[in-house]
């Protein structure tokens, strides 16, 4: 029996359920905001989704059928979430999601939870050019320090897809940094 | 399948030498790659006591049977969203009395409506027109009535389908 599965069997039980989702946000709260930061930059919009993304977990507990582990689940809803909402502003605002994605970026400077210095920006400006799938890869690697299993599991991809994904996005950061200003 | 095609030429030695510039760069992928040039943190701060206060927000939400965390923005769009539908009724209704030639809302095309919609920035994800929409007044019967043709499936999808990754399908429980 893995760790996850007394908490599953709680939050399956009408009488532990309460209780069982306090302690599931309390496990994940921290893991899955950064993650979803990482993918909408700014703190409010990252506050939203992981609420959004806690009361759909809430509200799908009883069809979670343990095929996958619990936090691989956890983590496609809010990458799902977090990618839906950057759709859903970028088509709002009538622009592309890589033109949306510029604009988070500069709005990085007046953002007062970000406190990046000069390189932390340039980071920030170089992975808005990547491929989304390239920059989940590389936040959920370099800064979450994930191993590739989980990563593969949370993303549905081979852990070789993963892995070239990496080296690319790493590749194309490093081409960033040194040919701009 | 011909050993050669005389309009295209290859290096010398291209397929000998394949084999160990393949494993090459494969070893490559499996070693972790230099990031000694990154800096170690990306210089996002969250609020103070942030994470005490989220668990307390979701737990009121799941408590009090909220669906959905609306932004204010949004929230206020959906009652101007209902004053403006309401004013059109009213309208429609004193219109319909002065004129017996009458616009209903069947004459209005669906790209009209679902110009207007985003015109007005007014996109609002399924679910939270799910959330909007008072349940009782949705005539179920009515979508059972036109059942919806797979022609029609497809052209939507091939319409509004980016990527077929988007469907999230379950490839284990489809029947092949």
């Amino acid at each position: 029996m893995s760790i996850e599965e007394p908490l599953v069997l709680a939050l399956q039980e009408q009488a532990t359920q309460a209780k069982a989702f306090e302690e599931l946000v309390n496990t994940y709260k921290e893991r899955l905001y950064w993650h979803i930061r990482r993918i909408v930059l700014d703190h409010n919009d990252a506050d939203d989704v992981l609420q959004n993304t806690f009361i759909k977990v809430y509200k799908s507990i009883n069809g979670f059928k343990g095929d996958s582990k619990l936090y691989s689940w956890l983590y496609r809803i809010a990458t799902n979430e977090a990618l839906t909402f950057l759709k859903k502003r970028s088509k709002e605002r009538g622009v592309s999601e890589e033109t949306y994605q510029q604009h988070l970026v500069a709005n990085l400077v007046s953002d007062v939870y970000f406190e990046g210095d000069t390189i932390q920006l340039k980071l920030q400006k170089a992975l808005a050019t990547l491929p989304q799938k390239q920059k989940l890869v590389f936040n959920m690697k370099y800064f979450q320090e994930m191993k590739y299993e989980a990563i593969s599991e949370a993303l549905g991809t081979s852990v070789g897809g993963l892995k070239a994904s990496y080296h690319l996005a790493v590749q194309k950061i490093q081409s960033y940094l040194t040919t701009h200003d | 399948m011909k050993a050669d095609d005389p309009k295209f030429k290859i290096p010398d030695h291209y397929f000998e030498d394949f084999n160990d510039r393949l494993f090459a760069k494969l070893s490559e992928v499996n070693e972790a790659p230099d990031t000694s040039f990154l800096p170690k943190h990306d210089g996002f701060q969250v609020p103070q006591g942030y994470f005490k206060k989220v668990t307390t927000a979701v737990m009121e939400h799941t408590h009090q049977g909220k669906s959905k965390v609306i932004a204010f923005n949004k929230q206020f769009m959906i009652y101007w969203a209902a004053a403006a539908v309401a004013v059109l009724l009213v309208l429609g209704v004193v219109w319909k009395d002065q004129h017996t030639a009458t616009i209903s809302f069947e004459d209005l095309a669906n790209s009209d409506i679902d110009n207007y919609l985003e015109d007005n920035g007014l996109y609002l994800t399924t679910e939270e027109l799910v959330a909007a929409v008072d349940e009782e007044n949705l005539l179920l019967s009515e979508i059972d009535d036109e059942r919806l043709e797979a022609d029609h499936i497809m052209d939507y999808l091939d319409e509004n389908l980016g990527d077929v990754e988007d469907l999230n399908l379950d490839y284990e429980e489809l029947d092949y």
